[in-house]
């Protein structure tokens, strides 16, 4: 089992370690609840070090990156991040990545901790197309996720300088940092990513600076209701090897007019076909949660299954994503969820809650 | 903090017993590591169950956790309270957060669950 520069960290902060994706990280320090209430009217830290972070470099970095990613990288200029899917040639998601663009010579891929090792392999596959140097700095670097109204205050006091005009979705780099403007959590927020042996001086540097703002570690527990709740799809959960990105409504980050790449052709057929299913939000009009991996029926029919579920305390309901037949899918259809073999009645719902 | 005149189970509840009648719930331990706990699904008045059955399941934000019988009987009652506070539970497990009543149909069980003191050790 893998452990982040930070671990020891988390065991101060009392935080309580589960595996995820081979790595030992919290789930939570102080409780879900308080968490993720901080990073909605606050401020909060999160150890994102297990994300992968590849840095390609070479002649043919850009051309390497348009052929193994569904989105077009050809307006991208320096500081730009880009969300994008790898597929494969079924046009399946193999995962969703972000794109930190520097050069053509020079691009940082930010992938999912689960698919580390897939998308590595996928990339070395083509070596003997383009010419390219691959270097996971993931074990030598940390990733510290700075999210929350508050979090531009932390960050703006933590490196004395201003950060309003910063864009969402781009990056600086300065004195060995990398900063984004980036996050999961729905909320503005920034990413920093340092050398693994600034890691504990930077993670208690963001606690001294937030102090005043009451800026909280924060654990996956949280990490996870969030994104829920603003939507957002996890690899595993909303995506997977067999899901198209139509399906999950990630079609805005392929693009079918630039040259090749991987799984352009079937992608393109997926495109010109009427859909089968929908990613849908789906939200529980009685008590009890919905978890991942539920049945929905409706009119005696299985029309579906969850993805996602959670119960979101500031919203007194249960509310998750769902995979539902296109005649089910329309917001405001009537449904019924199954919770341990009793129908519970759901309502189909834009899944975005904030 | 395990109050002295419970009884306890392996897997982290409690039963407090007056006459024929049992009140059960879950241990501070329990809903310590359960954290957050957001509904509590649990049986109608009037079911049997078996010492070790699953009677209920505590939904926490993060996960689904299965409740378990320290005896046999009929339920009498589930807390009413808990439909709208499930949080009494992680607040006052030990008091406002029980769950359920029930007639005891074999006391004699009692005697394989644990004192405080040995469920104390069982967690440290």
């Amino acid at each position: 089992m893998k452990q982040t520069a930070l671990y020891s960290q988390h065991l101060i902060h009392g935080g309580k370690i589960v595996e995820f994706a081979g790595w030992q990280l919290p789930v939570y320090y102080s409780s879900i609840i308080e968490e993720h209430q901080a990073i909605r009217t606050k401020a909060g830290i999160f150890d994102v070090s297990h994300l992968g972070r590849l840095e390609i470099s070479g002649p043919d970095t850009a051309k390497l990156v348009q052929y193994l990613a569904t989105n077009d990288i050809q307006s991208c200029q320096t500081g730009d991040i880009l969300y994008a899917l790898v597929c494969n040639d079924r046009g399946g998601i193999e995962d969703d990545i972000l794109i930190y663009y520097r050069n053509p010579q020079s691009i940082l891929l930010l992938v999912n901790a689960s698919n580390t090792d897939k998308i590595k392999n996928i990339i070395k596959a083509l070596t003997s197309r383009f010419n390219f140097s691959l270097d996971d700095i993931t074990p030598n670097t940390v990733m510290i996720a700075v999210q929350g109204p508050k979090a531009i205050l932390v960050i703006e006091s933590l490196f004395s300088k201003s950060f309003k005009e910063m864009k969402k979705y781009s990056f600086i780099e300065f004195d060995n940092y990398i900063v984004s403007r980036t996050g999961y959590t729905g909320e503005d927020g920034f990413e920093v990513i340092v050398s693994k042996d600034q890691a504990i001086e930077l993670w208690n540097q963001l606690l001294q600076h937030g102090q005043s703002v009451g800026l909280i570690p924060c654990g996956l527990g949280a990490r996870d209701t969030l994104r829920l709740e603003a939507g957002n799809c996890l690899y595993g959960h909303e995506m997977n090897a067999t899901t198209n990105p139509f399906e999950a409504g990630l079609g805005f980050a392929v693009k079918l007019t630039k040259p090749d790449f991987i799984g352009k052709s079937k992608l393109i057929e997926l495109k010109n076909k009427p859909l089968q299913r929908k990613l849908v939000g789906i939200e529980l009009r009685e008590s009890g949660v919905m978890r991942d991996g539920y049945d929905i029926f409706a009119n005696a029919l299985s029309i579906g299954k969850t993805t996602s579920g959670s119960y979101i305390p500031s919203l007194k309901k249960s509310i998750g994503m769902a995979y539902v037949s296109m005649d089910y899918a329309k917001p405001g259809t009537m449904v019924q969820v199954m919770i341990r073999n009793k129908p519970y009645s759901a309502v189909i719902v834009n899944k975005k809650w904030r | 903090m395990n109050p002295n005149e419970l009884k306890y189970t392996k897997s982290h509840e409690w039963i407090k017993v007056d006459g024929d009648t049992g009140i059960i719930g879950i241990s501070d331990f329990a809903q310590h590591e359960l954290s957050d706990i957001v509904f509590a699904d649990l049986p109608e008045a009037g079911k049997t169950i078996v010492a070790g059955d699953q009677f209920g399941v505590l939904e926490s934000v993060k996960t689904a956790s299965d409740i378990f019988s320290p005896v046999s009987g009929t339920i009498l009652e589930s807390n009413a309270a808990l439909k709208d506070h499930p949080e009494l539970i992680n607040q006052d497990p030990y008091t406002q957060g029980w769950m359920i009543k029930i007639k005891l149909s074999n006391p004699s069980e009692l005697d394989t669950l644990l004192s405080a003191q040995d469920y104390q050790s069982l967690i440290s």
